[in-house]
């Protein structure tokens, strides 16, 4: 089984999480847990650049990060979503929902 | 013919006439290497564009995951069905019959079933992937069997 892989780094001011292969509902606890981790601490930025497909699973773990971000009034911002990860995070209706940068070279400062 | 790393899947490919029909078929072994095998299937499917791979890889995974964790799929597995036409694409499920994924899939075709919500208490959405696969998809069509349950999906 392809698995994913989730690094986390610092830059700037951002704690940046990218994010490797497939997320569905099998793979999908490890980016839960790392986000868990540090939505609402942090401003994250979660590079999806790399992610092969995605699950509702996986959209639902960004949503849940995003309310946190938005609560504590920290930052959030997906990073260069692969297009099936674009278009998964479209198909959900509420893209406007989940800010976004072209590039971590692009997050602002 | 295309070949996968998966000693589980098999394909089949079927010749087409001129530009009439292009289609493939796959058999995905339940397990969390049924994504792979999806998804690798659809990617080598060359009369595929790249937005219409984008686009099954989307709307079958979630219909997969959904088979996976919330129905009882047998060791039977699931056939997927790719076919191409003029008229555009089609995306076929069929898998032995059961009623917790019947239940998942009578709710596709329901337009109030699928508008996703969030439950507070419990912190998690609900309906999202059903949202997903009618947001990508033009139709969703779950047609249940005495012995076998299908789902048809057109793009």
């Amino acid at each position: 089984m392809t698995g994913i892989s989730v690094e986390v780094a610092e830059r700037g001011s951002w704690t940046v999480l990218s994010v490797h292969g497939p997320i569905n509902s099998y793979t999908y606890n490890e980016l839960q847990e790392k986000t868990m981790r540090h939505a609402g601490r942090v401003d994250m930025a979660v590079d999806l650049s790399g992610v092969s497909s995605m699950t509702s699973a996986g959209i639902g773990v960004l949503l849940a990060a995003i309310e946190d971000a938005e609560t504590a009034g920290k930052r959030f911002v997906v990073v260069a979503p692969s297009e099936v990860a674009r278009l998964a995070i479209e198909s959900t209706g509420f893209s406007d929902r989940f800010p976004t940068a072209p590039s971590l070279k692009e997050l602002p400062a | 013919m295309p070949s996968f790393s998966q000693p589980s899947a098999r394909c089949f490919d079927v010749a087409c006439d001129g530009a009439a029909l292009e289609r493939s078929r796959i058999h995905v072994s339940p397990g969390p290497d049924a994504f792979d095998t999806y998804d690798g299937f659809v990617r080598s499917l060359g009369f595929l564009a790249n937005s219409e791979a984008c686009a099954l890889i989307v709307a079958g995974d979630e219909i997969i995951d959904n088979l996976l964790t919330h129905g009882e799929v047998s060791e039977a597995g699931v056939t997927v069905l790719v076919r191409k036409r003029a008229s555009g694409l089609t995306l076929a499920f069929f898998v032995d019959s059961h009623r917790e994924f019947s239940e998942f899939a009578s709710c596709l075709e329901r337009v109030e079933a699928s508008l996703p919500r969030f439950d507070e208490r419990e912190r998690r959405w609900h309906g999202l992937g059903l949202s997903m696969c009618r947001n990508v998809a033009k139709t969703i069509r779950y047609r249940p069997g005495l012995y076998v349950d299908r789902v048809f999906l057109t793009f």
